[in-house]
């Protein structure tokens, strides 16, 4: 019996220890929309002359990094399933391949000045692969799906306060009427989370749809079974492919599409490379940046670099002192060399970031990057009283990315005399002293914090309110800087009142350059998006915002 | 032996006692918020609270304690508060991998390790002695993730004989059972060796060679048998921490196994799986003890079961 108790106790902590060593991995890198962003080209791939496509009749394998979470897209909060999401079903809007609004399932739109009311026209001639018509009925389910806080479902704070109702105007045509004027409502229903199922799902309940989705898009849901894989196969009838529906010409060409894909999640960067080049998986993403030359080397594979929308900040506590000064959040920046950010931490797979959004984010305004000068940095340090600079931690989850960068931007500020002690902590354990947080920013626990971010409805709200809003900080959102300007607000609050574009233009301009120059953080990288194909595989890449782009794809004998 | 069986079976009880209490409340004093990460990063504080009382995590410690064990004695492990599917379902599928790879990885491993313990004891201080050691530390000393890697650059990327991933097949099986067996055939040839030696030592040896008995069969019918009872418990431990599921072969392999579950489960704090995983291995080991105690017997009918 004695041996048996400590055989047992043995086991408990060999569990546990095997458990404490596998922390680190999955869940940091698919945290809520904290996946990667630069410029830079695809990698020039195979063509195949119209018609001679082999795709629909191949059966091809997708290595993705995790595994999918959910299938109810308004139970999502990662990228990746919001990636296989979008290929079964589609939303009232979505985007093209550089993710500019383009409508889907709704033909157009027309909004009130004050952006209350937003009356939508519907696409004709659609149906849901369960036979559903797509119509203003099935509209307005879904709309009111995503306005129903009760259902418990993480993306509902999308929408839920900004719906109020939903009218039936005619068979194809919806009114929406909001609380209070939201300019960002079109690109909120591009938003991943914001794709349209079958009402007959609806019906059934929460746990239908997150099992088995039906939508109205260019694949049909097959099976998933987790951990191990998720299966789509290709739906022939997609209006996409129907030029008389898209009202001219067909959003893909004919022979576009896979007959089924795999999707496997393989946690391991080595194993997802050699499945790419024994050809066990025809497509991986993402690639892990040190395996990028080795790949293109490889005359078998074709590897694919796009700019994103992800960014990587350094957060600072600024309601906490020394932070809560200017000067020393400045300091901080010019002491941090981004470009050696890039080339160190991120393989060169990054550029330096130029405003707190990326680029390919609509209202997008860049700024100079604070150029890497220590002088600068030491005598703004002794201009705010701390000429031997001062003690700080980072906090993150423990992930190898999260402690490379810690490191870096540890040994940075040590140039300057700041010394940091790097907190790496599991991710739940983080998620709790950070996020699940209800007090002032001068009594919480953090004073630096990693983060990356990306705004998946590729519009400035919801690039900037998550993060640096007052409402937003936590345990609401994301302003882990606790970065408190009125004047920021109230430009935010500007340009959500209005539909009007140039008038939400100058706002978010403002409040970026206003954000810059206050540097409430430290805007770090752009990291850019990879995929790696096998080298028959054509037009086939991921969206910025890291969603797997399929809908074009297409492949040679 | 049945009385014996029996009795041990009631021994077991306790011991599952234990386990079940400790576990239950070891894994809620880690930190993090289950109901958190159920409600999703942007839910605010009552949504959170609305998904406690969901998860029926909002009731007393003591209470949650009660209802747990109420459940366990009917066969209920509870829901996953991650999957929100029943925990026997998501137990089940990865068990049968983890199975699978476990009877092939220890039935392989088993049989080479004892073999070549048995050659290197026989011929102790020979060169079959050195080869049969170098290999064995070898097999120790190399990580595992490490011998997955170079089997998979090998056998799936170089001669394409396998599959670099899966668990649909007994070819998939292939190379994640050499990886995962390589450490273990080591130790037991180191076990199975010094064993050997020992045995090889006794006065019923000796006995067996002056009849005149060839070596062959004064080693495997005479020295082997007893030698094998140190080897039986080594096989068996091995036997319980490979049922436990191996994280490192299982994400070199994207192998869908218990070790991975597990890891998984901790990571988003889903405390009835953490718990059923948790008590499964225990049982494992329970019930792998109790086989092994009645094996000695069976090889050693002086060993009294009692």
């Amino acid at each position: 019996m004695k041996k048996n108790a400590k055989k047992i106790c043995a086991l408990i902590l060999a569990s546990a220890m095997a458990a404490l060593t596998g922390c680190g991995g999955g869940s940091s890198d698919k945290a809520a929309e904290t996946t990667a962003a630069a410029a830079a080209e695809t990698t020039a791939a195979a063509t195949v002359a119209a018609g001679e496509s082999v795709s629909q009749d191949t059966d091809i394998v997708a290595a993705t990094l995790v595994d999918f979470t959910t299938m109810d897209p308004m139970d999502t909060s990662d990228t990746l399933s919001g990636g296989i999401q979008r290929l079964m079903m589609d939303g009232l809007f979505g985007f093209d391949d550089e993710m500019r609004i383009i409508p889907m399932l709704a033909t157009g739109y027309e909004a009130n000045d004050d952006a209350t009311e937003f009356t939508i026209k519907l696409r004709e001639g659609i149906q849901f692969s369960d036979g559903t018509p797509w119509n203003a009925e099935a509209a307005k389910a879904n709309l009111d799906r995503w306005a129903d806080k009760t259902l418990g479902l993480k993306r509902t704070t999308l929408l839920c306060n900004v719906l109020k109702n939903t009218e039936i105007v005619d068979d194809y045509t919806v009114k929406v009427t909001l609380e209070s004027p939201f300019g960002a409502f079109i690109p909120t229903l591009a938003h991943p989370a914001c794709v349209c199922v079958s009402p007959k799902v609806i019906e059934k309940g929460n746990e239908e749809a997150a099992k088995a989705p039906v939508g109205t898009g260019q694949y049909t849901f097959v099976e998933w079974v987790a951990g191990e894989h998720a299966t789509i196969a290709l739906n022939k009838d997609w209006w996409g492919y129907d030029a008389e529906i898209c009202g001219g010409t067909a959003l893909v060409d004919p022979d576009a599409g896979f007959k089924t894909i795999t999707f496997k999640p393989v946690s391991e960067n080595a194993t997802r490379v050699a499945m790419l080049q024994s050809g066990d998986a025809q497509l991986i993403w993402p690639v892990p940046t040190e395996s990028i030359e080795a790949l293109r080397g490889d005359s078998n594979v074709a590897v694919g670099q796009e700019e994103g929308i992800v960014v990587r900040y350094l957060m600072m506590n600024n309601q906490k002192a020394p932070f809560n000064d200017v000067r020393v959040r400045q300091a901080i920046n010019y002491a941090i060399n981004k470009e050696a950010y890039c080339a160190v931490v991120k393989n060169g797979v990054a550029t330096p970031a130029t405003s707190v959004i990326g680029p390919a984010v609509q209202y997008y305004k860049g700024n100079d990057v604070y150029a890497y000068d220590i002088e600068k940095a030491k005598s703004l340090l002794a201009e705010a009283g701390y000429p031997d600079g001062f003690t700080t931690s980072i906090m993150c989850a423990s992930t190898t990315s999260n402690l490379k960068q810690c490191e870096f931007l540890q040994q940075q500020l040590a140039q300057v005399g700041i010394t940091v002690e790097i907190n790496a902590l599991e991710s739940a354990v983080v998620n709790q002293k950070v996020q699940d947080v209800n007090v002032p920013g001068a009594e919480a626990e953090v004073e630096m914090y990693v983060i990356g971010w990306s705004p998946s409805t590729g519009d400035a709200d919801w690039g900037l309110r998550p993060l640096l809003a007052i409402e937003s900080e936590p345990p609401m959102s994301y302003n882990i800087c606790y970065y408190e300007n009125e004047e920021v607000d109230q430009l935010l609050k500007d340009a959500l009142s209005t539909a009007d574009d140039a008038k939400r233009a100058e706002a978010y301009a403002k409040a970026q350059d206003i954000i810059w120059e206050e540097s409430p953080l430290v805007c770090l990288a752009n990291d850019a998006n990879t995929w790696a194909t096998s080298k028959n595989m054509v037009d086939v890449k991921v969206f910025p915002d890291n969603c797997i782009n399929l809908r074009n794809g297409k492949m040679s004998k | 032996m049945l009385r014996y069986i029996g009795k041990r079976i009631i021994g077991v009880i306790p011991t599952l006692i234990i386990v079940v209490t400790f576990v239950f409340f070891f894994v809620r004093m880690i930190p993090g918020d289950p109901a958190r990460l159920v409600a999703g990063p942007q839910a605010t504080l009552e949504d959170v609270e609305v998904v406690r009382e969901e998860l029926g995590l909002d009731k007393p410690i003591h209470e949650q304690y009660i209802n747990y064990v109420a459940g366990l004695l009917k066969g209920d492990l509870g829901t996953s508060l991650r999957t929100k599917r029943p925990v026997t379902v998501e137990i089940s599928n990865r068990y049968a991998n983890t199975a699978k790879l476990t009877l092939m990885a220890l039935t392989w491993s088993t049989i080479v390790g004892i073999l070549l313990g048995v050659w290197s004891g026989r011929n102790r201080s020979k060169w079959q002695d050195y080869t049969g050691m170098t290999l064995a530390v070898s097999g120790i000393s190399l990580p595992s993730f490490w011998v997955g890697f170079m089997l998979i650059m090998i056998f799936s990327v170089r001669l394409k004989w396998f599959p670099t991933t899966g668990a649909d097949s007994f070819k998939s099986l292939i190379l994640p059972s050499i990886a995962l067996g390589s450490s273990i055939a080591a130790i037991i040839a180191r076990f199975t060796r010094s064993s050997i030696i020992e045995v090889l030592k006794d006065d019923y040896v000796r006995t067996a060679r002056a009849k005149g008995l060839k070596e062959n069969v004064v080693v495997w019918k005479h020295a082997f048998r007893n030698a094998m009872i140190s080897v039986v418990t080594v096989v068996g431990l091995q036997f319980g921490f490979l049922l436990g599921g191996s994280v490192v072969t299982e994400s070199v392999f994207a192998f869908p196994g218990l070790g991975s579950l597990l890891v998984e489960s901790v990571n988003y704090r889903d405390y009835p799986a953490i718990q059923s995983l948790i008590l499964i291995f225990s049982l494992h080991f329970v019930v792998i003890n109790l086989i092994v105690d009645v094996l000695y017997a069976v090889l050693n009918p002086e060993i009294q079961l009692s």
